[in-house]
């Protein structure tokens, strides 16, 4: 009787989840075709060899030698891992707020702020980034306002530069991170909060002492995702800083479809994709790591 | 013990009046006047959903109260923030910071306090030879079990020295033997620290137990406020009596000429029952506490006739469930065995002794 009542549950659990593997075959199959066919021919494009835009037989390191060994690559690498940086921050800055207010909102409210918040993620990249240039552009409105008023004579350089790419892009990606970051604070026990207060702890105390600390995964997950949105960002990057900005994807793009260097287009594209990686990879070994000291 | 009485010229340590709180279009709390005396242990006692929470919230500032004015040791704290009233707070949920270690949860009023870290290590010390937990300062709170985290929620909130300590439900967590055991370590602490406590609770052995005046609540009123052996005794109304304690209402009507002898109603054959006071009413309830029935063989004069329903085994009690000849029940609490044969459906005797609160009829 009792042995009966038991093992059903861990037969039946056990079914579904073969069925659930059954049934998610086809799909399944089909990701892994679909997300490993063209990462296999990136790689294969870039241990060849090109002339005159035809890929060569039998495999080289040379691309990647090539890459590795300049001082212009790596310096252009590090511009890179800066601005995505610097965007990362300013999302997590001007996120945290928000993900608070959102997070102290009544549920009517809340649904309206969710709303505000992933809006614009409807909105196509490209015309988002089309909207910041009619702000930001020399013809702009606010270096047309800035001229008109006399308060400079010549336009500011607000885009088709890293500024006009930092502003547009922490804008369309801020609100990944605001999902983080509410997603977290909504884990977090509002009485933690209250306690702080009652032993004497101001608003900003308490968030530094409390919130803060112990939303840090949150504040990680966010910030992993924008960064690396922002490391494979193409849209933003082209339309608000330029070609000639000195940024990894936009110069991966201008390799393959203006220079036609494929073989560099896509060693560039594998080093940053295993840099992506490992980043995705400590991520994960912080967050467990992290939760385990919080909680034993 | 109550504290002085509200003449004293010593400020209470609480003095609320008037307080309203609505969440929608429910009333937690209605018009609520509570006046706290420096010192003592007064309990809010109700059932869950009462307000109990609420009013030690408003109390602490956490909830902002519609209407209705809070004083804390004279000084009008209505619109001033938790962090400004002194308290100390202590929750069910224990709430200690998990990403600090224990030294460091009991120490961070003093370090937000800016006091020195010589004074916050002293501080810390004392605290957990109060909790008697002076090996676990390093610890982070969730390698403890429940009662210590508890009790190291306790010394977080005692370590600023406050001036009123609130526990919200503290005990209702933890399992019955660590529970008696916290009890009474509060109540050492509360005469240790001479702080003031308003503690909350729904169980009424933990607050007979542990205050010196009880506040009785149901649907954001206080029914009575008074000392647990007067909440006990001496009930105001029959909400009161049922809640505290098991209680019989036995319908009774006033004869003798001193109005000291209650006719019980529709209990053939019964004996009038003597108690303590004058009746004020001709009809009224007798309010009967197990403990105030004894049982007697049966011999047809004194008590009220009745049969046993239920022999129930309390450890050092034994409570016996008895039904009258029209069908009345009747509950009595006996210390030990009694010297008679005691079996379902025995015919048996039973002497209402000592009771002494009328409720009048119409009550409910
Ligand atoms: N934040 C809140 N929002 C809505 N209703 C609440 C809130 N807090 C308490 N209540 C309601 O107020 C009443 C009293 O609650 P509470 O003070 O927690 O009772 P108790 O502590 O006696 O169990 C309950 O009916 C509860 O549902
Ligand atoms: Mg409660």
């Amino acid at each position: 009787m009792s042995s009966i009542s038991s093992s059903r549950p861990m037969r039946t659990r056990g079914r579904v989840a073969f069925t659930a593997l059954l049934l998610g075959a086809p799909a399944l199959a089909a990701t892994a075709a679909l997300v490993a066919a063209p990462l296999a021919q990136m790689f294969d494009a870039s241990l060849r060899h090109q002339d005159f835009g035809i890929l060569q037989p039998g495999f080289t390191l040379e691309n990647y030698r090539a890459l590795l060994g300049s001082v212009q690559y790596a310096e252009l690498f590090y511009k890179t891992i800066a601005a995505a940086a610097l965007v990362t921050m300013l999302c997590a800055l001007f996120g945290f707020p928000v993900a608070l207010h959102i997070a102290a909102a009544g549920p009517r409210h809340r649904a309206f702020l969710y709303f505000l918040v992933t809006a614009p993620l409807l909105i196509n990249t490209v015309v988002r980034s089309y909207g910041w240039l009619l702000m930001l552009g020399n013809r702009g409105l606010i270096n047309t306002v800035l001229i008109a008023t006399s308060i400079t004579s010549e336009p500011l350089p607000l885009s088709g530069n890293l500024l006009g790419m930092v502003i547009g892009a922490t804008q369309v990606f801020l609100p990944f991170m605001i999902l983080s970051l509410t997603t977290s604070l909504d884990g977090l026990d509002s009485r933690l909060i209250e306690s702080a207060g009652i032993l004497g702890a101001s608003r900003i105390r308490t968030f530094l002492d409390v919130t803060l600390p112990l939303t840090v995964p949150g504040l990680i997950a966010g910030s992993v995702l924008v960064f690396s949105l922002m490391l494979g960002a193409i849209v933003t990057p082209l339309m608000l800083g330029g070609s000639a900005i000195r940024y990894l994807s936009v110069t991966i793009y201008t390799d393959a479809f203006v220079l036609f260097d494929l073989p560099r287009a896509t060693a560039s594209s594998a080093i940053l994709l295993l840099a992506v990686t490992c980043l995705y990879a400590l991520q994960r070994h912080f967050i467990r790591s992290y939760q385990d000291k919080a909680t034993t | 013990m109550p504290g002085p009485p509200s003449t004293s010229p010593v400020p209470l340590k609480v003095r609320a009046r008037g307080l309203d709180k609505s969440f929608g279009s429910h009333r937690a709390l209605r018009a609520i006047d509570l006046d706290i005396h420096n010192g003592e242990f007064l309990t809010l006692l109700g059932p869950s959903g009462c307000g109990k929470t609420t009013l030690m919230r408003v109390i602490a500032g956490l909830e902002t109260n519609d209407g209705g004015t809070v004083m804390i040791d004279g000084r009008d704290v209505t619109h001033e923030s938790p962090r400004r009233r002194g308290l100390g707070m202590v929750f069910q949920s224990y709430s200690l910071f998990p990403h600090m270690s224990v030294a460091e949860n009991i120490g961070y009023g003093l370090k937000v306090a800016g006091k020195s870290k010589t004074e916050i290590e002293d501080r810390v010390r004392e605290m957990l030879e109060l909790i008697s937990l002076p090996h676990v300062a390093d610890r982070r709170p969730k390698a403890l079990s429940g009662g210590q985290q508890q009790r190291v929620a306790l010394a977080r909130a005692l370590a600023t020295r406050p001036s009123l300590l609130m526990l919200d439900e503290p005990l209702g967590a933890l399992d019955l033997k660590l529970r008696r055991q916290l009890q009474a370590e509060l109540k050492r602490i509360h005469r240790a620290t001479g702080m003031t406590f308003l503690f909350v609770t729904h169980d009424q052995e933990e607050a007979l137990f542990l205050s010196d005046r009880i506040a009785v609540m149901r649907d954001g009123r206080i029914e009575q406020l008074d000392t647990p052996e007067n909440i006990y005794r001496r009930p105001a109304n029959d909400y009161v009596a049922d809640f505290v304690g098991d209680v019989t209402l036995l319908s009774c009507g006033i004869s003798g000429r001193n109005r000291r002898l209650a006719v019980v109603h529709d209990w053939p054959n019964a004996a009038p029952v003597t108690i303590a006071h004058p009746s004020p009413f001709d009809r009224f309830r007798l309010v009967v506490r197990p403990e105030q029935v004894a049982l007697v063989p049966p011999d047809g004069r004194n008590g009220l006739p009745a049969n046993v329903q239920e022999v129930i085994n309390e450890g050092s009690t034994t409570l016996v469930l008895l039904k009258g000849p029209a069908g009345n029940q009747l509950k009595a609490r006996l210390i030990g065995r009694p010297n008679f044969a005691l079996h379902r459906g025995a015919a048996i005797c039973a002497e209402v002794r000592g009771a002494e609160v009328c409720l009048p009829m119409e009550a409910g």
